[in-house]
């Protein structure tokens, strides 16, 4: 393994800029097709940013059904006139919005935004190097992505509507396509923009773990990265191994949709009158393949959150992260068990019942170290002086949800109580808390946090306290309320429930769901406006305003190409160094040699 | 304010900076087989079970498939050697070795379409039975693969017949990249 | 440095942060204790309810008691005007680390080994009890067609091919003696009280789930496989059953009906739907 990057007494012209009088190449090459890592996230960023509006307008859809069933809404009607009758939605229509809602969330926003966007801007500052490993590629990336992002959207536009079997997508319903309208052609596009999706985040995954592993910059060793680096690892290396088995699937799928073949297709269906030629298939299978990506998946977009929230806490209590080691560690267990667990979404599926108590033993084991984490994140307040600025509250707000989605996961991950909470809206409480809640304040806390870094300019701190506790409550209820409908026996996909006798007493709490997630989706138009407007008009961003330790700090304000100047930073200590007992500044960046400062770790 | 540079790093500083350079290549291709065990494991472990079934009838596969993976392995044979005299500075021989290489992956190719043939001629298509499909889906997965890195080849010969040098630098590192790429597609 | 005492007042702000924190806890807890469950009806359901009330009773305290940590925390640290420094060597945190992983199992994982297995083993494991009623339930889009073996016990034979939407909607062979008795029916079963029911689930077309709110039974019904599981009701009534897995359009009103009654009057009523 290559851990320095080259030999001293080469360094300096290594890391030699190209002079002044060379040609600047065109406005294309600079904004559009850049190998520039920060324009890359940047672009992953915004892209991810509007596939959450239109992940967020489905959203309100899918409420106002809920919350007012059999309502006539003649505006949308007239704007969407393919979806409603008489301004009544069509379950079709539904359906197909609970897919692309789900589909879009989290793959278009919650990977565009904090995996590929914040790992790519980050990770090549935050170790020390010049740009990734493979910035080509990494240019590829992006546009592959891109692609990806506009089929899954023309997949709205075609014969039979978008993709309507959920965005978990089990055939037989997603492989037959009279079996539901979006099972025609939307359900290929869906095919298809998946295919692109994980050729885009293979190339992704393979440039941050070769940027890690090779380009740090000299005296930064594995364990002086930040806890942000360590999380971007183990999340790319989960991807480049569960991934895959997707793409298989989506292949097969393809067959038995176009081919006539039956992977997952059994003998003797009958589908709209018609008796089908299948023969053989199995449908456990696809949600076999699907669930082993599945389950790491859900893994390699929380992490980063994590690994986020825990380098945001030392910046504002003035002390370090507690249990450095020990968080690495976890992400690493966490990264390994994650991979053995997937049959915790298949209790009832039919798979053998001795698999049940394996995957429950398993799912139990991995809640060990997730919860050590979490314990250490609260840890990590104890002593420090608090410094509540927005990035710090929505980290605060991090921890709350993290514990509280948490919690629902004992409920879900056990054989026996998952008989009565599963296909519930218990599930989807528990899984928007985790990769809905943890990664969006996540998000929102890296954006308030590095936007100065990437743009040089500041977001308003006013707006983004406004921003955070108009999130955070009606967040909170909204998806709390949801347990409880699971706990009543409240199914999930359902267009809806008004006809069954034992659901008629959650019609009222769906309402105040519906409400405050009305609440929730409005309140983001200030984050929005906030973002934009101090894009034009913030005001001016030194280098290192927070007063932080990590090497993008000791970069420019947006940094020039390159990062890092003449010369790469030299790493002589971890990324903690606040509050160092003696010294008079209360924080010490990385780069400050031990003669000016003594090292801690 | 973002400047962008057309070479960069600067060429006198080649040899440390290409030395990482070649690892650096050379890790993201390992990654990559890693990413493409696990697709074959996924295709072969859905194989295995869907072989256990009742119902499974084999199919008689055509001869001419052992025909192609031997020419598959002389072909990597020859690469190897070829990658071994570029590394050593004998151009021509690793010219020679890159043509032979690439000759013989494009044999491969013709075989297994002449397969997929006979099996057509024979009324086997996609999907026939569980093992056409399975058979059809791999070979073909394979070969796209192997297409891609018949495409590395081929540019790896232009650039050694445009006179690039072979023991270091970007044509080298293709070269060892794709050798091992081809290794890996021949394994499998 | 020497510590000075940490002042009393807190900043508004802070004040805020931190009270946003206690309150989401306390009134989480309080929200969250009342009775949710659909009453209760079957006999391993009462494994099942004991299962989420310890998780909901342990799961709540731990809530409650993060919240409150975070919550007093903030207040604490916003009104400290410097670090503290009696910062925590590695052993501790290792120590404090080991020690939290070491209660998780034992405490919540072990909670839930212990109620979990016995009930899961009892709802799959066990065969099926020797007076246990058989009853076969083969889903469509979207209905569930009912079927009972009738007095010979024996289940006739079915073919795709005979299956007609109106007439034969699971395709018996008429030519199969052993399903002349067959007693089939859509969208309703009936069962008596206290006895166990195996139910033989199938599909027609997709996955569907065979979701008994009340009696805490869910099984895939998945094409291709015929998954079996046994309950015991023990409360008579009428309850609901609903799909718990998508499967098409009118996935949300695939509503049917078990009817628990006492012995007699379950023979009545099969009696009665068994003339045709």
């Amino acid at each position: 393994m290559v851990d320095v990057l080259v030999a001293p007494d080469r360094e300096a012209e290594v890391g030699t800029l190209v002079e002044e009088h060379e040609e600047q190449p065109g406005f294309v090459r600079r904004y559009i097709f850049s190998t520039d890592h920060k324009i890359i996230g940047i672009q992953y960023i915004l892209t991810g940013l509007f596939m959450a509006v239109v992940g967020t307008l489905l959203a309100v859809l899918i409420r106002l059904q809920l919350g007012w069933p059999e309502q006539q809404w003649p505006l949308l009607g007239r704007v969407l006139p393919g979806g409603f009758t008489d301004g009544v939605m069509g379950p079709e229509f539904y359906l197909a919005l609970v897919t692309m809602h789900g589909t879009i969330m989290v793959f278009f926003f919650v990977s565009y935004v904090l995996v590929s966007g914040f790992g790519n801007y980050l990770i090549p500052l935050q170790v020390g190097a010049r740009d990734m490993a493979y910035p080509f590629l990494n240019m590829l990336s992006y546009w592959v992505a891109f692609l990806s992002a506009g089929v899954m959207l023309a997949s709205f536009f075609v014969t039979g509507g978008a993709a309507a079997a959920g965005w978990t997508s089990y055939p037989p319903l997603s492989a037959v396509p009279t079996a539901v309208p979006g099972s025609g052609w939307g359900q290929t596009l869906w095919i298809l923009s998946m295919a692109l999706f994980i050729a885009s985040f293979t190339m992704s995954s393979l440039n941050f773990v070769a940027t890690i592993f090779c380009l740090r910059a000299r005296g930064m060793a594995m364990m002086r990265m930040s806890l942000t680096v360590w999380s971007f690892f183990i999340s790319a290396i989960l991807g480049l191994l569960a991934f895959p088995p997707l793409t298989a699937a989506a292949v097969m799928l393809l067959f038995d949709r176009h081919f006539g073949t039956s992977f997952f297709l059994p003998s003797g269906l009958v589908v709209a009158n018609e008796v089908l030629p299948h023969q053989g298939g199995s449908p456990l299978l696809w949600q076999h393949l699907f669930w082993f990506l599945g389950h790491p998946e859900v893994y390699v977009l929380i992490l980063p959150a994590l690994g986020i929230a825990c380098d945001i806490l030392p910046v504002f209590t003035r002390k370090p992260v507690f249990g450095y080691r020990i968080q690495v560690y976890n992400l690493v267990a966490v990264g390994v068990l994650s991979m053995v667990v997937w049959g915790h979404h298949m209790f009832v599926s039919g798979m053998s019942p001795f698999s049940g108590e394996y995957f429950t033993l398993v799912t139990l084991l991995i809640t060990i170290p997730m919860t050590i984490f979490g314990v250490n994140m609260i840890a990590s307040l104890w002593g420090g002086r608090l410094l509540l600025a927005t990035p710090m509250l929505f980290t605060l707000g991090v921890i709350a949800f993290f514990g509280t989605g948490g919690f629902g996961g004992l409920f879900l991950g056990n054989a026996t109580a998952d008989m009565q909470l599963h296909d519930t809206y218990f599930v989807v409480g528990h899984f928007h808390f985790m990769i809905g809640g943890v990664t969006l304040l996540a998000t929102f806390a890296g954006i308030y946090f590095w936007f100065p870094k990437m743009f040089g300019r500041s977001m308003s701190e006013a707006w983004g306290k406004v921003h955070f506790w108009l999130t955070f409550i009606p967040f909170f209820i909204v998806f709390f309320m949801q347990h409880f409908l699971g706990l009543q026996g409240m199914p999930r996909r359902y267009y809806a429930f008004t006809s069954y006798e034992f659901l008629q007493t959650t019609m009222g709490q769906n309402v105040v769901i519906s409400i405050a997630a009305l609440v929730l989706m409005g309140a983001q138009l200030v984050f929005l406006a906030n973002f934009f407007s101090s894009l034009a008009r913030g005001r001016r961003a030194e280098a290192n305003p927070w007063r932080a330790t990590t090497l993008e700090w000791a970069a420019e304000s947006p940094p020039p190409h390159g990062n890092f100047g003449r010369t790469l930073p030299v790493v002589h200590r971890w990324p903690y160094e606040y509050s160092v007992e003696g010294l008079e500044a209360d924080y010490t960046p990385q780069t400050v040699s031990p003669r000016e400062a003594p090292v801690t770790a | 304010m973002i400047q962008q540079s057309a070479t960069f790093p600067r060429p006198h500083a080649a040899d440390a900076e290409s030395a990482l350079r070649d690892d650096v290549v050379q890790l993201g291709v390992w990654m990559f087989l890693a990413t493409l065990v696990m697709l074959f494991a996924a295709f072969t472990s859905a194989y295995i079970v869907r072989r256990s079934a009742s119902d499974w009838t084999p199919l008689e596969l055509p001869g001419i498939l052992w025909v192609n993976t031997v020419a598959l392995l002389a072909s990597s044979g020859a690469l190897e050697r070829a990658r071994v005299a570029g590394r050593r500075g004998r151009v021509s021989s690793a010219r020679r070795g890159l043509a032979t290489a690439a000759a013989l992956g494009l044999a491969f190719l013709a075989g297994q379409l002449a397969a997929w043939q006979e099996l057509a001629a024979r009324g086997v298509y996609v999907p026939t039975n569980p093992h056409s499909s399975f058979f059809y889906i791999l070979t073909a997965t394979h070969g796209v693969h192997v297409v891609a890195g018949l495409g590395l080849l081929v540019y790896a010969v232009t650039r050694a017949w445009n006179g690039a040098p072979l023991d270091h630098g970007p044509t080298a590192r293709l070269m060892t990249a794709s050798t091992t790429f081809w290794h890996f597609l021949v394994g499998l | 440095m020497r510590e000075g005492r940490i002042p009393s007042k807190v900043p508004v702000e802070a004040f805020f942060a931190g009270g946003l924190f206690l309150l989401t806890g306390i009134l989480g807890v309080a929200y969250g204790a009342r009775t949710w469950f659909p009453p209760l009806a079957s006999r391993h359901g009462a494994g099942i309810d004991a299962m989420l009330l310890y998780l909901l009773v342990a799961v709540g305290a731990l809530f409650l008691c993060g919240h409150v940590a975070l919550g007093l925390l903030i207040w604490r640290g916003a009104r400290q005007p410097q670090v503290t420094h009696r910062l925590a060597t590695a052993k501790t945190e290792w120590a404090l680390s080991a020690a939290l992983g070491l209660l998780m199992a034992l405490v919540a994982e072990g909670g839930v080994l212990a109620i979990g297995i016995p009930v899961w083993s009892e709802y799959f494991g066990a065969a099926p009890p020797r007076d246990a009623l058989l009853i076969e339930v083969t889903a469509q889009q979207f209905a569930w067609n009912v079927r009972y073996p009738g007095e010979d016990g024996v289940f006739g034979r079915t073919e795709t091919r005979l299956i007609d939407d109106v007439s034969n909607p699971i395709g018996i062979d008429p030519d199969d003696p052993a399903g002349v008795d067959d007693v089939t029916l859509i969208n309703q079963i009936a069962v008596p009280v206290n006895r166990p029911v195996t139910v033989r689930l199938r599909s027609k077309d997709v996955i569907h789930s065979f979701f008994l709110p009340h009696l805490r039974v869910k099984q895939d019904a998945v094409p291709g496989m015929t998954p079996e599981m046994v309950f015991v009701p023990t409360r008579a009534g009428t309850f609901e059953i609903a799909c718990a897995e998508l499967c098409g359009l009118a996935h949300y009103r695939m509503q049917g009906v078990l009817h628990v009654l006492s012995e007699d009057e379950f023979r009545a009523w099969l009696q009665e739907h068994g003339s045709r």
